[in-house]
């Protein structure tokens, strides 16, 4: 990452206008979900610079009235994923431990509470350990989920998959999340 | 009773089920203690990944900000990267050889065997003097005629196979 495989050409003044307008508007939410994504700041920081410079190529293809935050995650979760594959083994669509069917229905033992025991103030340490051992692809949905407030029929459009699949990823990466955190709570 | 799956209720809690879902989901919930519970589990989990984002909040690293403009500044135009290619010796020089090779083979090597080659040396001086001055003569279209052009297009001529019949020869 970092060095371009096209060259890119200078910009013409309106499209540094609109390249400076992204950065000024979404760079600070691009660069936090970029590390959210990869949980460290390195390669926040080259994923952030290569979506911008990828927004910058393809400016004129942004539809106004579009949104840009949707377009721009769009282009980190790819280039995430690329990075990934890139560093082969590390991409996994889920854990294994991750595929037991759950079963709630009939009789439910009363919730374990989870999370009430974390402070503020705490709760970066162990979640973002927790968030760390889940799948690329489960971190992402989580994210856009319940920290972007995305819809699954937008969460679909990012990531490129179905409302289905967004749904079950979700579904799985919550349980896997609250086990981990659980387990955590309990050390 | 049967109990609202973690399923159900995390589709709720984003909203995500049809009307009808979503009213049955809550009236289970009025009225069984359990899958409030849980649906309480569930939302703490959301709140908890929420308070995580604004506490673990940050700011956009001025490096980063430089790095893109300092990559976006340093591209050069690509007609301008294209000339100074050409003014480059390691092209021109060859390129000058060969018109030169091609004037004195066009007018006194081949020049006596006739008219012909005459004209191929001037074709080949022409040819030359074309791709040295004007190296930009393929460069036709600009990108955005490239980009309205239709994929379609260049489909069309799609190979027709013709059927093959396959004859049985089963001499002996």
């Amino acid at each position: 990452m970092g060095v371009p495989r096209k060259p890119i050409e200078p910009p013409t003044p309106e499209q540094a206008a609109f390249l400076e307008r992204a950065i000024e508007q979404y760079g600070k939410a691009t660069y936090n979900f970029a590390y959210r994504l990869t949980q460290n700041e390195a390669d926040a920081r080259d994923l952030t610079q290569e979506a911008f410079i990828r927004v910058y190529r393809a400016w004129r293809s942004f539809q106004p009235g579009t949104s840009f935050l949707s377009w721009i995650y769009r282009i980190v979760t790819n280039l995430h994923r690329d990075e990934l594959r890139r560093k082969k083994g590390r991409y996994q669509e889920g854990l294994p431990e991750d595929n037991a069917p759950q079963e709630f229905s009939g009789q439910r033992p009363l919730a374990v509470t989870p999370i009430e025991d974390y402070v503020e103030g705490q709760l970066s340490e162990p979640l973002s350990r927790s968030l760390e051992q889940l799948s690329a692809d489960q971190r992402q949905v989580i994210v856009l989920a319940d920290i972007e407030e995305y819809s699954y029929q937008e969460i679909a459009e990012i990531m490129g998959c179905s409302i289905g699949t967004v749904r079950s990823r979700l579904h799985r990466a919550r349980a896997l999340l609250r086990r981990l955190l659980q387990r955590q709570q309990q050390k | 009773m049967m109990h609202l799956t973690n399923e159900q209720l995390i589709d709720y809690m984003h909203g995500e089920l049809n009307p009808q879902q979503d009213a049955a989901v809550f009236e289970h919930m009025e009225s069984c203690e359990a899958c409030r519970a849980e649906y309480d589990a569930e939302l703490s989990v959301t709140e908890l990944l929420r308070a995580y984002a604004r506490e673990d909040e940050r700011e956009l690293p001025s490096t980063v900000k430089a790095a893109i403009w300092s990559q976006v500044r340093s591209a050069r135009p690509p007609v301008w990267s294209r000339i100074t290619e050409w003014i480059r010796p390691a092209v021109a020089v060859p390129v000058a050889a060969a018109i030169a090779l091609a004037a004195y083979f066009g007018t006194s090597y081949l020049g006596p065997q006739g008219v012909p080659s005459i004209e191929a040396g001037y074709y080949l001086q022409d040819h030359q003097a074309l791709n040295g001055t004007i190296p930009f003569n393929d460069h036709s279209g600009t990108p955005a005629d490239l980009m309205n052009a239709s994929p379609v297009d260049n489909q069309q001529a799609a190979v027709v196979v013709p059927p093959v019949e396959y004859t049985a020869d089963v001499s002996p």
